[in-house]
C-alpha cells in the first residue's frame, strides 16, 4: 500500500507552464535563476519590475472618478 | 485587434447557441407588471419559449399563443386568430397590457398585426420579431422600443431631474437589474427600469401562482417615462431605445454605457452620476467595493493569467465579460456570439466569431476554460474543459437569478469565481 503524497510532494510533482504541460500554480523557481546574493537581489528586482509591468497593475491603479 | 468573423460560411448551425427574436421580445414583456405576452404563430413557437423560460427561471411563466394552424395560415391574415386570442385571454384574466409579437411563420406570410391591433379595444403593444433575423438580444430591444413608441406619452410638463430611466440589455439577470437600480438610487435618484425583471422573474415566493407576470414596471409608469430627466442605456442593443425615448422629450439627457462589468465600466457610470448630481464623492459602500474589486483583481490575476478563455454569449454580454477578464489579466482566445453587430469590434478577444458550438469544438485546443450558457455543458464534458455557466438558458443550476457580475461588487465575485475555477 502506498502512502498518500503530502501537499509539498504534490506541489513538487505538479508541472508548470514552463514545462509545456497543463499549467497549475507554479511555486518552483525556473531552473538557473539565483535568488541569493547580489545577483539574486538583481533578479528579484527584475521580477518585481516585470510583475509591475503587467497590464493588470495599470488597470487596477486607475484613478477613481471622485479623486 | 481581434480577428472577427462576421458570418458563418456553413449552410446550417450545429449545436446552435442562437435564440430567437420572439423569445427576447416575450422576455421583455415579462418585465411589465400584469402583462400577457402573446405570440402570433404556431403553438410550437410558444411552447418552446415557455419551456425554456420555465426551466431557466424555475417559475411558472405566462405566455399565450394565437395558435396559427396550417388552415388558418392559409385563410387568415391574423385578423381572426389574434382577435380570438385576445378575447380568450381577457375572458379568463385581466391583464394591464398584452404584448403581441410575431414569429417566423406569420412574418413570412406578412400579417399586418398593427392593423389588427387597431381593431381591438384593449392596451396592446405590437412588435415585429421574425425568427429568421436577429436573436434574443435584438428581440428584447425591439420590444422595448415598441413599448416606448406605443405607450410612452410625450412630455407636457418640465422634466423631473430626480428621475432616471434605466434601459438594461437582455443578458442582465433580475438581481443585476435590481443592483444597478440600487446603485443609481444611491445617488438620490428615483429609478425606473424598462423592462424590469428584478421584481417579476427574481424568484420570489408570491401569495399565489399568478396567471400574468407578477411584478415589473407598471403600465402607468411606462406612460410617464418621458417626464424623466435622464436615461441611461446599458448595452449597444439598447441605444436606439434611448433615442426613441428622447424623441418623446428632447430635454431628456442620455448617457450610454456599453456594459457594466469591471472597474473601468463602473468608474464610467460613477463619473456620469457624479456629474449629474454634482456630488464630490459616491456613497461610502461604493468606495469600499471599488477597493475590494481592486484587491480581487490583484488576487485573481495569477490564476487568470495562466488560463485561456472561450466566452460564449450575446454580443452585449460578451463585451462585458471579455473586458472584465482582460482587466484582471485574463486572455480570451475565442469569443463566440449569436449575431453580427457593430459592437463586435469592441470585444477584447483574440478571435471573435459569429457562429455555433461546433466552431467552439473545432477550436478546442485554443482554450482551457469555457464561460457560457447551459448549452456549453456537453461541450465542456466532451473536451474535458472547465466550465462557468453564464447567460441564458441555464438549466443546470438553481439561484442563477440571484447571481450578479456587475458593478464593483459583482465584478469582484465574478473574478474570484473564475480564478477559483481556472
Amino acid at each position: 500500500m502506498t502512502s498518500k503524497p503530502t501537499i509539498r510532494e504534490r506541489r513538487d510533482m505538479s508541472v508548470c507552464s514552463h514545462h509545456q504541460k497543463k499549467p497549475t500554480r507554479c511555486n518552483a523557481l525556473p531552473a538557473g535563476i539565483i535568488m541569493g546574493s547580489d545577483e539574486g537581489l538583481l533578479n528579484s528586482a527584475e521580477n518585481l519590475k516585470n510583475a509591475l509591468a503587467k497590464p493588470v497593475f495599470k488597470n487596477l491603479s486607475r484613478r477613481a472618478p471622485w479623486l | 485587434m481581434a480577428v472577427i468573423r462576421h458570418k458563418s460560411t456553413k449552410p446550417l448551425q450545429v449545436n446552435p447557441i442562437k435564440l430567437s427574436q420572439p423569445m427576447g421580445a416575450t422576455l421583455a414583456f415579462l418585465g411589465v407588471d400584469r402583462c400577457m405576452p402573446l405570440m402570433h404563430g404556431g403553438q410550437g413557437c410558444t411552447s418552446f419559449t415557455k419551456v425554456y423560460f420555465t426551466r431557466h427561471f424555475c417559475e411558472p411563466v405566462a405566455i399565450q399563443t394565437s395558435a396559427v394552424t396550417d388552415a388558418i395560415a392559409v385563410l387568415d391574415g391574423g385578423d381572426y386568430s389574434i382577435v380570438e386570442s385576445v378575447k380568450n385571454i381577457t375572458r379568463k384574466v385581466s391583464p394591464s397590457l398584452i404584448g403581441l409579437c410575431t414569429t417566423g411563420l406569420t412574418e413570412t406570410k406578412g400579417d399586418d398585426i398593427r392593423g389588427v391591433a387597431r381593431q381591438i379595444d384593449f392596451p396592446l403593444v405590437t412588435v415585429h420579431t421574425p425568427d429568421y433575423e436577429g436573436g434574443l438580444e435584438s428581440g428584447w430591444a425591439l420590444a422595448c422600443k415598441a413599448m416606448i413608441e406605443q405607450l410612452v406619452a410625450p412630455a407636457v410638463t418640465a422634466v423631473n431631474d430626480n428621475t432616471v430611466v434605466l434601459l438594461p440589455h437582455v443578458s442582465l439577470q433580475p438581481i443585476e437589474v435590481e443592483k444597478v437600480k440600487e446603485f443609481v438610487a444611491g445617488f438620490g435618484f428615483n429609478v425606473f427600469a424598462l423592462p424590469d425583471l428584478s421584481t417579476s422573474l427574481d424568484g420570489h415566493l408570491g401569495e399565489k401562482q399568478a396567471a400574468l407576470s407578477s411584478g415589473g414596471i407598471r403600465v402607468e409608469e411606462i406612460r410617464a417615462l418621458a417626464e424623466a430627466g435622464l436615461v441611461i442605456s446599458v448595452g449597444d442593443s439598447m441605444r436606439s431605445c434611448a433615442t426613441t425615448l428622447q424623441a418623446k422629450n428632447p430635454e431628456m439627457r442620455h448617457h450610454h454605457v456599453p456594459h457594466l462589468s469591471g472597474l473601468a465600466a463602473t468608474d464610467r457610470l460613477v463619473a456620469i452620476l457624479l456629474e449629474e448630481t454634482g456630488f464630490s464623492s459616491p456613497p461610502l459602500p461604493v468606495v469600499r467595493w471599488r477597493q475590494r474589486l481592486q484587491d480581487a483583481m490583484l488576487d485573481s490575476h495569477f490564476a487568470l493569467g495562466q488560463s485561456r478563455f472561450l466566452v460564449v454569449a450575446e454580443p452585449d454580454h460578451l463585451t462585458g465579460l471579455c473586458k472584465a477578464l482582460q482587466e484582471a489579466g485574463g486572455r480570451t482566445t475565442v469569443a463566440i456570439t449569436t449575431v453580427d453587430t457593430p459592437s463586435l469590434k469592441d470585444i477584447v478577444a483574440e478571435r471573435v466569431i459569429v457562429g455555433d458550438l461546433e466552431d467552439a469544438e473545432q477550436l478546442a485546443a485554443d482554450y482551457d476554460l469555457i464561460i457560457g450558457n447551459g448549452h456549453c455543458e456537453a461541450l465542456a464534458h466532451r473536451q474535458a474543459k472547465k466550465l462557468i455557466l453564464r447567460g441564458f438558458p441555464n438549466w443546470e443550476q438553481v439561484g442563477i437569478t440571484l447571481k450578479h457580475d456587475l458593478l464593483y461588487e459583482g465584478s469582484s465575485s465574478f473574478l474570484c469565481e473564475v480564478a477559483n475555477t481556472a
